[in-house]
């Protein structure tokens, strides 16, 4: 021992060597076997999570994402053709007639009247094929000034009668302008011939020859026979 | 080995074979090394282990019945530790850490210095190397406790750098220049 307070190095070298020879006390390894053995053995953790567990486990994780992806896949391909047909069974809007693009757009009525006239049935088709419906382009009808006919049968067609406007026909047309020539030439027709003077009548207050003026009372105006299948008089 | 530690090696054997009924045919139990074996190799590091940190013998006594407590409890992992030895000293290491908050090194510097002197000294000269430790160690409590626990453990001459960094959770290079430094300073408070 030949260290001395000066020789720091020898000192530290020397008491790290005294901390690694330092012997154990007697009968350590018999009191850690007895502490060993006192103690009450844990159920293993490996029992509860054993390899049979976790391949069950993983199967059951398996399963349950294939289940999963399953139903998406599923309810992924059936949404679609879903929403067309619930548009498919929709009542048809006043909206959606316009959709018949496929007719050029005239000039001679404004849409308002188009969509009056336009049948429903169409329209259905239509929508009903989306991908025609969808893909074809927009081009609403330019809105053009009506003309004075126009106007008038526009008018006519929100006033008048529909019996009247039922008879707006050619045949019918041309059967009235027939009546009522046939009327007209009756009523210009001149007057059959009056019997003989030397034959007395025999109510005298009911002869008409007797009573000259009689004659244009009759039917003081020319007139149709009858008025109200007269179109002309009401125009 | 005495007939406790063999009654704990068959209890052991007995535990595996029963385990290993329960398994399907053809698996293979995981056979971990025998804990009999352990206590054997590795109770005399372990205790001067906690006895550097503790400078307790009791209290270091304590400290290894409890790391191998802690290893029977992690017995069915034992197979999966490549390295046994750092992993034994590093059970011990922290719960000898642990223990040193509740009890204060410093209070037994006296009792232990004398014992860490060889008893065929005579005895002046064995009071003379018991004051000299007794410096050292206070010396050392006063160092920054990383450079200490490098130290104490580079005590140790069955570990290694590379076991020690692993107990430290360092690298070897962290390791080799907290010693470097631990030695410094050490060496300018004894020189003081």
């Amino acid at each position: 021992m030949d260290t001395k307070p000066n020789q720091p190095d020898a000192a530290i070298d020397k008491t790290l060597a005294a901390l690694d020879s330092a012997p154990p006390p007697a009968g350590l390894e018999a009191r850690i076997d007895a502490r060993l053995a006192a103690q009450p053995v844990a159920p293993a953790r490996r029992d509860r999570f054993s390899a049979a567990w976790w391949s069950g486990a993983a199967t059951g994780a398996t399963v349950a994402i294939l289940a999963v992806a399953a139903v998406l896949l599923i309810q992924h391909r059936t949404s679609p053709p879903n929403r067309i047909a619930v548009i498919a069974n929709a009542p048809p809007a006043p909206a959606i007639a316009p959709v018949n693009l496929a007719f050029a757009p005239t000039p001679c009525a404004p849409p308002t009247l188009l969509r009056v006239r336009t049948p429903a049935a169409p329209a259905l088709q239509t929508v009903s094929s989306p991908a025609t419906g969808i893909a074809a382009p927009s081009h609403p009808a330019p809105v053009l000034p009506l003309t004075a006919q126009e106007r008038e049968l526009a008018h006519l067609a929100k006033t008048a009668d529909p019996r009247m406007l039922a008879t707006l026909t050619s045949e019918h047309e041309a059967q009235m302008e027939a009546q009522n020539a046939a009327d007209f030439a009756k009523f210009f027709a001149p007057p059959p011939a009056p019997p003989p003077a030397d034959t007395p009548p025999a109510n005298p207050e009911a002869a008409p020859a007797a009573n000259p003026e009689a004659i244009p009372a009759a039917n003081p105006e020319p007139g149709p026979v009858n008025p109200e299948a007269s179109p002309s008089d009401n125009q | 080995m005495n007939a406790i530690g063999e009654q704990t090696l068959r209890w052991f054997s007995a535990e595996s074979a029963t385990a290993g009924a329960t398994e399907t045919a053809g698996a293979t139990e995981i056979a971990g090394p025998d804990l009999a074996a352990l206590v054997r190799d590795y109770s005399g590091l372990l205790y001067r282990v906690a006895l550097s940190v503790l400078r307790n013998p009791a209290e270091a006594e304590d400290v290894v019945q409890d790391a191998f407590v802690r290893v029977l409890q992690r017995r069915h992992s034992l197979a999966a530790i490549v390295d046994l030895r750092p992993w034994l000293v590093r059970i011990a290491w922290n719960l000898a850490l642990d223990r040193a908050r509740r009890v204060k090194p410093a209070q037994m510097d006296d009792l232990f210095a004398a014992t860490l002197v060889a008893a065929d000294l005579p005895a002046d000269r064995a009071l003379a190397e018991a004051a000299q430790i007794k410096r050292v160690l206070r010396a050392m409590e006063r160092l920054p406790s990383k450079e200490r626990q490098a130290l104490l453990l580079s005590a140790m001459h069955e570990l290694t750098t590379a076991e020690i960094a692993a107990i430290l959770g360092r690298s070897e290079s962290s390791v080799r220049s907290l010693l470097f430094r631990a030695r410094t300073h050490l060496r300018q408070r004894l020189e003081d």
